[in-house]
């Protein structure tokens, strides 16, 4: 779970750039992922027994399940398994990483050990420790700021994530926050939230990344740029914010007000204090929240 | 009520919600569709057509959907409200019911609980 963080880790290893790491999220439905790195990671497989089948694929035309299977290392229905199963969003970033020579095979299953590791994800029993767990991660992704974040940001981006991936999908990587008092805005939609305290949200994306976007949201497939693409960008905002607001009521008694959802373009947003910068990288682009708190 | 003599007014500043509403309308046989942008065109929709089934959401610009019901039940105490709207705590929901709506849908919607209400509606067994 959360495999979505292990680009963001990867970044503050400094491993890679983020540029790499675009390039990959963008390039990751281009190849199939290697059928050894699958069956080491669902634990069928050693590393040692891939290279095994590697060196003798290298000397015989045979696929690697086939012989896999005569090296009794794979079962009919255990290959049948790994070629069907969804892989995860990690490794398909992990092995572009590869092909494009910024990581090694051996330094990617180091990164994707450790990262496990340092998360836990062996031990996450039920929904409540995967919610906290994600909050840890959220958390962290804030660590290279110098701002402090507060609580009720770290629940409204952790609420976020869930929301992108049961809206959008769960093929994306958020990358490193960054503080800005300036950012240029293309298609754009805010929604100010106040009461106890007060945030505001904003949600930019280029015109491309748009009509994918709300593709993706409406289940539409939209070609070009037009009403209900602009409209898809604050939806999903409101949606965001009404369940936020929603959340904050029963876990905290807190009660916020939602104002409407306002549609920008081409504008720039500016703000006194530092506002936060939050680009998440999809495959069809990066989209871009804005925070001013 | 039969479908074809339905008049139905959706007030939401969402035009992409006020299409997914007509997409669960229209299969209904329901050809006399009203929207609105905002509270106020709401209201004035409202005034002048007095539709049988309003969904409204209460997110809007102009006039906030709390004064947009009120001023619709003080046109028709009556009047079929159905929210639909982002905005759903307990205070907010129980805020629209003391206002004069009917029922309270949190966005995002399914489909199918607007297609329940309108099958209760035009059996007439609400």
């Amino acid at each position: 779970m959360y495999a979505q963080f292990f680009g963001n880790y990867l970044l503050s290893k400094h491993v890679v750039t983020p540029e790499q790491l675009i390039q990959a999220i963008e390039e990751q439905h281009i190849r199939h992922i290697k059928l050894g790195l699958l069956a080491i990671h669902a634990g069928l497989m050693t590393v040692e027994q891939v290279d095994k089948v590697l060196i003798r694929q290298a000397h015989e035309n045979k696929r690697f399940g086939e012989l896999a299977i005569e090296e009794q290392f794979l079962t009919e229905e255990q290959l049948a398994g790994l070629l069907k199963q969804q892989i995860p969003v990690y490794l398909l970033i992990g092995e572009r990483l590869v092909e494009n020579g910024f990581l090694s095979e051996t330094q990617l299953e180091e990164l994707i050990t450790s990262y496990k590791q340092e998360n836990h994800f062996k031990h996450l029993a039920n929904a409540d420790e995967q919610q906290e767990n994600l909050q840890a991660l959220t958390r962290s992704l804030f660590m290279i700021t110098t701002l402090h974040i507060p609580e009720y940001l770290i629940k409204y981006l952790t609420l976020l994530f869930n929301n992108l991936v049961r809206f959008i999908g769960d093929d994306f990587l958020p990358l490193n926050p960054t503080l800005a008092s300036e950012h240029v805005a293309n298609h754009c939609s805010g929604q100010i939230i106040n009461g106890e305290f007060s945030l505001t949200a904003y949600l930019d994306m280029e015109e491309d990344a748009a009509i994918a976007f709300a593709s993706r949201f409406t289940g539409t497939e939209y070609k070009e740029f037009n009403e209900y693409v602009d409209a898809s960008i604050g939806d999903f905002l409101n949606w965001q914010n009404g369940l936020f607001n929603v959340n904050i009521s029963n876990e905290e008694s807190v009660e916020l007000i939602l104002n409407p959802v306002v549609n920008l373009q081409n504008i720039m947003l500016s703000s006194s204090s530092d506002m936060i910068l939050l680009p998440i990288a999809y495959p069809f682009g990066t989209i871009t929240f804005v925070f001013k708190l | 009520m039969r479908a074809e003599d339905v008049t139905i007014l959706i007030g939401d500043n969402s035009v992409l919600a006020r299409k997914q509403l007509k997409d669960a309308i229209v299969p209904f046989g329901i050809s006399r569709i009203l929207d609105a942008a905002d509270g106020q065109e709401a209201v004035e929709l409202y005034k002048e057509h007095v539709p049988d089934i309003v969904f409204l959401s209460l997110l809007m610009p102009e006039k906030d959907g709390a004064t947009t019901i009120s001023e619709i039940m003080e046109i028709n105490p009556n009047a079929d409200i159905i929210v639909v709207s982002s905005m759903g705590t307990q205070s907010q929901i129980k805020q629209t019911f003391q206002l004069g709506a009917k029922e309270f849908i949190q966005k995002p919607f399914h489909s199918q609980q607007i297609t329940d209400i309108l099958r209760s509606r035009l059996e007439g067994s609400v």
